[in-house]
């Protein structure tokens, strides 16, 4: 992919202006919090993919990189925010500049622009990962199991296998549905067919030791079995099947009314019952039923996202992976609803069966009220089927079967009034007309017969075909997850033994045995991992946060590895190695030096001991980093060694702001004077509220100094080592020097006059004061350019051994013969 | 990686649904064709596919 040459930032989030220069090496942005450190990271980020992550995703509703990527006081002008990258391409050798501005953040000018380096930045914006911040890595570790699934596949951009296998599931469900609904019809014809037949079963003996009689009868040949799929009625005289009228049959339908309508309260009363019991738990808990709301309402959102607008909201996200990110979020908070949402479309699905079931008994009779039935009678059950069909399309949904609570209390079926009276008046009516001939009950009993048939044929061909379709979306749903999971399992067992063994080298000590185990399940991922020898166990059962965090960069090293492989040439880690603690920095160290020789880390770290330990190490070189301190909204952060603070400090002067530049040194000096009394052990007089200023920390930096070039000329005597004796007695002199001009302007640290007073000085004053202190500072550094460190004892505790700087070109020793 | 892996899970899911019986062959077709579309998969075009009428249903139909 890409290594980073130097990073320039303009007006972008906390930073006014700033250039860095890693130089396709490791690199460390050090600082303590609020130094503006993740500013370099925004940048980076921004510079690469247009994108800022802290103004996108969760929690971060009403920002956008337009409105608030520029800096504060450049908000109105987002053309003035704009960061450059010098790219280098390791395996080409490629070099070339990026520039993005805010204004302009979707697309980037690229110097020269070749279109080998376009692609690749187009890869690298395609790998949000690469940047990856502290409270992200612990999204791989204490995570449930479907989450964490969909967190390393987002990561190994294989999301589309949970989705698909998402999509194929809800085929077969629907597929079920239709099944069991095709299933319902069938059974309601079977059994208006074998109401008619007057049969108890619909076997092709029963059929037609029902059906022959009567052909005998009417003096037509009877049917064998074989000719059951020729019309039952054939040679009986065509006529409308809907004017035939059958007294038996007629009456057989309407007593199979009568009797279920007998006991319409009895009829799915339990599920309306749990119904209740799931609907009143709600009402104790009002979130739950929010959740369950937001549930169905974002599941619906979720099958609908095409693109970057919330189909919810309407919102304008930055990409559809972060909206559905975001939606998936909001849906795993909702596991207890989503028991409580099972239960209830369980329920309702009886419901649902039995209120359709009615309506199939219903019709028939329906026709008969309206020859034969009282007055309204017939259009009392029209209104009943259209009434019970919208129940019946109501229990779909938690929300539609909260609406319709009350009617499952009362008794849902909601039968026409007097409808136990117009039944037995129909059937007296029927029963009351004259006997029909036999050759017309034939007849009739015949053209019905084969009516229902058919029916029935059609209804039961419907459900072979929803129960194979339904059989296939269950086998296309299952082959997919067995293929699927046989690819991610591999996959999984390739992480699961490098995670494992980074973790060991971390870990050697204590958890040289540690093992891994990720295992896919149901579209979930389940992590587990050894705890010492007493066996296998989710990441947080046992292991100190500390460890946890460890694994979660382990994790995210080793997914990166099978990611990219060679291309993991480049990689942002904010704050993350804060997760490292103190015993295994070391190892963490060696880490990333062996294992990623050739991947550039850009790494953000408050802890300036940490981040002395990565040079120590070998991990960064001695122009690896650029120290933060002392951020302010109007000058942004201060970088420590730069000689810039110097520039700066003198635009100010020049400019006569005399102000800013005095705000601009006392921060600055402050900081360098607290940094050097701790490197070089200086002595303080304790402060319960640490709040040390300059006077105590420039007395104790200057007085600690003087104490260590003494030991410095004691242990050269002792050792007889002229040349020794010399560098040590240049330096010192160079030191009286400086102290001569800065104690001309002693009276600066003087606590009785307020820095404040610095305000109030001329131009000419000022610099006299600027120059006295940075004359001081420079006998407390490196001279050598590339390197610039300040001086600091080893070791840090006990007795001083030598005096050094970081790249050892002043190594000064301390130790008496 | 991830087309690739994406690619082979879809020519051993086609492969595994053939041999299986199933779905018949243009069923399986039909699904790789829905699948290459590259459009966003929905539900409902999966069932479509395997709600239409295969061979052995056109002798139900007689």
């Amino acid at each position: 992919m890409i290594q980073i040459e130097t990073v320039s930032i303009r007006e972008l989030r906390g930073i006014r202006e700033l250039t860095i220069e890693p130089r396709r090496e490791n690199f460390i942005v050090s600082g303590p919090n609020g130094s503006g450190k993740s500013g370099v990271v925004d940048a980076i980020q921004f510079a690469l993919t247009g994108e800022i992550s802290r103004l996108s995703g969760k929690g971060t509703g009403g920002l956008s990189v337009l409105r608030h990527g520029p800096h504060v006081d450049r908000r109105d002008d987002p053309a003035a925010a704009e960061v450059s990258l010098g790219l280098h391409l390791p395996d080409s050798g490629k070099k070339a500049v990026l520039t993005r501005n805010v204004k302009t953040a979707k697309t980037f000018h690229l110097e020269p622009d070749d279109q080998d380096v376009r692609a690749r930045i187009e890869e690298v914006a395609a790998h949000p990962e690469l940047s990856l911040s502290r409270r992200e890595i612990i999204k791989f570790i204490l995570v449930e199991a479907g989450q964490r699934s969909k967190e390393i596949q987002a990561l190994l951009k294989l999301e589309e296998i949970g989705a698909t296998r998402g999509v194929l599931k809800t085929t077969a469900n629907k597929l079920s549905r239709n099944h069991a609904e095709a299933q319902r019809a069938a059974s309601s014809a079977e059994d208006a067919l074998r109401r008619h037949l007057d049969a108890a079963d619909l076997t092709r003996e029963a059929i037609l030791a029902a059906v022959n009689p009567r052909r005998r009868r009417l003096g037509l040949p009877e049917l064998e079995p074989a000719d059951l799929f020729a019309a039952l009625d054939s040679g009986v005289s065509a006529g409308s099947s809907a004017d035939v009228f059958n007294r038996d049959s007629a009456l057989r339908d309407v007593e199979a009314l009568e009797s279920t309508s007998l006991d319409l309260s009895g009829l799915g009363a339990e599920e309306a019952a749990r119904i209740g019991q799931d609907l009143g738990s709600l009402d104790h808990d009002r979130a739950l039923f929010a959740a369950i709301r937001r549930r169905s309402f974002v599941e619906r959102g979720l099958e609908l996202v095409e693109g970057e607008r919330c189909p919810l909201c309407d919102m304008e996200w930055d990409d559809e992976e972060h909206l559905k990110a975001h939606l998936r979020a909001k849906l795993a908070k909702a596991e207890e609803a989503e028991s409580i949402q099972e239960r209830l479309l369980r329920n309702g699905a009886v419901l649902e069966d039995h209120a359709q079931r009615l309506v199939d008994l219903i019709r028939p009779i329906q026709v008969l009220a309206k020859r034969d039935g009282s007055a309204g009678f017939s259009d009392g059950l029209a209104a009943w089927i259209r009434d019970l069909a919208e129940f019946a399309a109501q229990l779909s949904d938690v929300e539609s079967i909260a609406s319709i609570r009350e009617r499952l209390q009362k008794g849902w079926a909601s039968p026409p009034a007097n409808l136990q009276e117009d039944l037995a008046a129909l059937r007296r009516t029927i029963q009351a007309k004259p006997d029909q001939s036999a050759t017309v009950a034939a007849q009739t009993f015949l053209t019905l017969a084969q009516d229902r048939l058919v029916a029935c044929e059609t209804a039961r061909r419907a459900q072979r075909r929803a129960l194979a379709a339904a059989e296939a979306g269950r086998a296309v749903y299952n082959t997919y997850c067995e293929v699927g999971d046989g690819y991610l399992g591999a996959l999984y067992k390739e992480v699961e033994d490098t995670f494992g063994s980074y973790y060991r080298e971390l870990n050697k000590e204590d958890e040289g045995e540690f093992r891994a185990k990720l295992e896919p399940d149901e579209g979930g991922l389940d992590l587990e991992v050894a705890f010492y020898d007493k066996g296998m166990f989710p990441p947080g059962a046992y292991h100190s946060e500390g460890h946890q965090d460890g694994m979660g960069v382990c994790l995210y090293l080793s997914l990166m590895r099978r990611l990219l492989g060679a291309k993991f040439t480049f990689a942002v880690l904010d704050d993350v190695v804060m997760s490292v603690d103190q015993g295994h920095r070391k190892k963490f160290c060696r880490l990333l030096r062996t294992h990623f020789p050739d991947t550039q880390f850009i790494i953000t770290t408050h802890d300036r001991v940490w981040a002395k330990q990565m040079h120590t190490e070998g991990l960064v070189g001695s122009k690896g980093e650029v120290a933060f301190h002392s951020w302010s909204v109007q000058a942004g952060p201060i970088v420590e060694q730069a000689k810039e603070v110097w520039e700066q400090i003198e635009v100010e002067i020049g400019r006569e702001d005399i102000s800013g530049a005095a705000g601009r040194l006392r921060r600055h000096v402050e900081y360098v004077a607290s940094e050097l009394a701790d490197s070089l052990g200086a002595s303080l007089r304790y402060r319960g509220d640490l709040a040390y200023d300059l006077g105590d920390l420039f007395s104790a930096v200057v007085g600690r100094h003087g104490e260590l070039l003494g030991l410095a000329s004691v242990a050269a005597e002792s050792w007889k080592d002229a040349a020794a004796q010399e560098r040590v007695a240049t330096v010192k002199k160079a030191r009286s020097e400086s102290l001569a001009t800065h104690r001309g302007e002693s009276w600066i640290v003087n606590k009785a006059i307020h820095w404040n007073e610095w305000a109030t000085f001329t131009a000419e004053e000022f610099r006299a004061v600027v120059a006295a202190f940075r004359a001081v500072l420079d006998q407390l550094r490196c001279v050598n350019p590339q390197c610039g460190s300040w001086f600091y004892v080893t070791p840090r505790a006990g007795d001083p051994d030598s005096l050094r700087c970081r790249c050892s070109a002043v190594s000064i020793n301390l130790r008496r013969r | 990686m991830a087309k690739r892996v994406l690619d082979d899970i879809l020519d051993e899911f086609c492969e595994k649904l053939t041999e299986q019986k199933v779905v018949d062959s243009t069923t399986v077709r039909e699904l790789r064709e829905l699948f290459a579309t590259g459009n966003k998969l929905k539900a409902d075009d999966f069932v479509e596919i395997l709600s239409r009428p295969r061979e052995e249903d056109a002798h139900d139909s007689d």
